[in-house]
């Protein structure tokens, strides 16, 4: 198409236009070509009116649309849960705690319960005041310590 | 254009700050819009109102990401374009999925049911110019086929696309001639495809 013919189309196509320059219509009338491929666009644009329809919603249009919008935002807070990115997230996440709980499952396994550490724990969980004091020991504190460890080598036994 | 001091913006300001009543006044200014260009693209009723229904929920939800780079008429413009094509796409689809329930004889007479009912001449003609429409634009991209339905069907002038779309005059009219060639080589494969002269 030429460019007199493409510079006024959209004008042309609107319908009579006065508006359109004498150099359109005399290109038209020597131009064959031009003249074929206008009337193609002039059908396509009837074509395309044929999609007009002057036609408007029932009454209470509105209230139905914010029906479906509450009902659309209750879906969506369900919906997060099903979206795939959330989904796959979701998934790798189990996948990952399960092989933990997995591992400290069979890493730790119950054994028989070792008694010997028992005293050495009451050891050192001894009164602070006793260990930490900067005091020399008394001979009663002496005795009394004695008198513990006596007790441990009789539980032991 | 710059669509960000109008009134239609402030409007649009106080929807995304979720305000209702200005959402009430954009379904109110836009629903028969919005119903018309279903109606004409889909000739279907409840369609249209399912389908107009879903365009303003769309808006609603998504209004925050307006951008104010075209006019909201444009933006609803498109949503509602690409809705219609969206539901024509799955109903295509759906039809197929049943037609895969059948057995392979039935889909078989089925075809030839369809083509039959294809050649045989159009007993409602502005029936068939619709439907004929609404094929051709479906080859076209969102863009070509909103500024041509703008301009066509809801009768905007060049000047109006400009301001509604932002682009200069110059801009939409080539945007608007490349659309039409574009229509134009659909109508003509179209016509190939099935048998008949190319106009």
């Amino acid at each position: 198409m030429h460019q007199p013919i493409r510079d006024n189309l959209e004008e042309f196509l609107k319908g009579p236009a006065p508006g359109i320059p004498n150099e359109f219509h005399e290109h038209l009338q020597a131009c064959g070509d031009c003249a074929q491929e206008l009337h193609l666009y002039q059908e396509h644009a009837e074509l395309l009116r044929s999609l007009h329809a002057d036609i408007e919603p029932r009454a209470g249009f509105y209230a139905r649309v914010m029906d479906r919008i509450e009902q659309q935002d209750r879906n969506s807070v369900w919906s997060v849960l099903l979206q795939p990115a959330f989904g796959r997230r979701l998934a790798v996440a189990s996948a990952a705690l399960v092989l933990l709980l997995g591992t400290y499952l069979v890493t730790t396994e119950p054994g028989e319960p070792d008694y010997a550490a028992v005293p050495d724990v009451l050891m050192t969980s001894a009164p602070p005041a006793v260990s930490t004091s900067a005091l020399p020991d008394t001979l009663q504190q002496q005795r009394a310590r004695d008198a513990v460890l006596v007790n441990l080598a009789a539980f032991r036994q | 254009m710059d669509h960000r001091n109008t009134e239609e913006a402030a409007l649009v300001r106080r929807v995304q700050a979720r305000d209702e009543i200005a959402f009430r006044e954009i379904v109110e200014r836009y629903q028969a819009k919005v119903f018309s260009i279903i109606y004409g693209i889909l000739r279907n009723h409840n369609d249209a109102e399912d389908i107009a229904q879903q365009v303003f929920s769309k808006i609603y939800f998504s209004i925050k990401n307006f951008d104010f780079r075209s006019s909201l008429l444009t933006w609803i413009y498109k949503i509602t374009v690409n809705e219609c094509y969206d539901y024509l796409r799955k109903k295509r689809v759906r039809k197929l999925v049943y037609e895969s329930d059948f057995s392979e004889e039935d889909a078989q007479r089925m075809q030839n049911t369809d083509t039959a009912i294809d050649q045989a001449p159009a007993v409602d003609t502005t029936l068939a110019q619709r439907d004929l429409a609404v094929k051709l634009l479906a080859k076209l991209s969102a863009e070509d086929r909103s500024l041509l339905l703008l301009k066509e069907v809801e009768g905007h002038s060049v000047e109006e696309l400009s301001q509604m779309t932002g682009m200069n005059e110059n801009t939409i009219k080539v945007k608007l001639f490349r659309a039409r060639q574009k229509l134009m080589k659909a109508a003509q494969r179209l016509m190939r495809g099935s048998g008949q002269p190319v106009a």
